[in-house]
């Protein structure tokens, strides 16, 4: 299974699963064919936390390639924590959840 | 990915379909299975998918969904709607359509009044019993 890894505006990586990406494909079908658009958001998008969730963050960027109404997409990213097999260390797992396109005030 | 599904029959009679991605902690309630041609972040923590010719809702998602839920000592969370992001002609389908099933069926819609201003600022409940997760 392929995994696309980022780093968002702070250095910090970030990986989507083929098995996301196509879920995300199938559901919301203004982000069809958009992958780099995605990605370039979670780059270069305004990154919110999520007030209920200090390990989810939100990341917004406008996009003028969707098909209208569309101009903006928005990614969901979770920031968690694995134990390493070999010897139990904590490592980040941090990846995309979803993705929306979505309408935006100009 | 670890999804939970299940049909949900709401007061009209007609199918929701529930499904929860555990992993992500991101609910989908899908209304109906098409290609939205809107979308809108109801709230932070909420986005509707829409169908811009007939005004219907398509689904609505719950992000970080297991903490949307969880308890407070002054009862129900009021979650303010995020209108201003809405482009105005977005605003006029956006706000009938809170107003009716099925999306009633999920939120209650509110408005809170600051202190020491005239202004209104909308807001939304998050309606529990379809959402609670079932027992095994």
């Amino acid at each position: 299974m392929r995994k696309w890894f980022v780093h968002d505006g702070d250095g910090r990586e970030i990986y989507l699963t083929e098995e996301r990406w196509e879920h995300i494909q199938v559901r919301h079908g203004e982000l069809k064919n958009h992958l780099d658009d995605v990605l370039n958001t979670v780059q270069r998008g305004k990154r919110r936390q999520q007030p209920q969730d200090p390990q989810a963050f939100i990341y917004r960027l406008r996009c003028d390639t969707l098909r209208p109404p569309f101009n903006g997409i928005l990614v969901v990213v979770v920031f968690r924590f694995e134990s390493q097999e070999n010897n139990g260390n904590m490592i980040p797992n941090n990846f995309i959840v979803r993705a929306w396109g979505i309408t935006m005030r100009q | 990915m670890n999804l939970e599904k299940r049909k949900l029959e709401l007061s009209t009679g007609k199918t929701a379909w529930y499904e929860y991605d555990r992993d992500g902690d991101v609910l989908e309630i899908i209304f109906r299975l098409d290609e939205a041609t809107g979308a809108v972040e109801l709230t932070e923590s909420i986005i509707l998918r829409f169908d811009w010719a007939s005004n219907e809702p398509l689904s609505l998602s719950f992000i970080s969904f297991s903490r949307l839920l969880q308890a407070n000592p002054y009862g129900e969370v009021h979650f303010q709607l995020l209108m201003e992001q809405w482009p105005d002609e977005v605003r006029a389908k956006i706000w009938p359509m809170l107003q009716r099933t099925p999306l009633s069926d999920f939120l209650k819609l509110s408005g809170y009044a600051p202190a020491h201003t005239h202004q209104i600022i909308p807001m939304a409940t998050i309606k529990q019993p379809y959402l609670m997760p079932q027992a095994a």
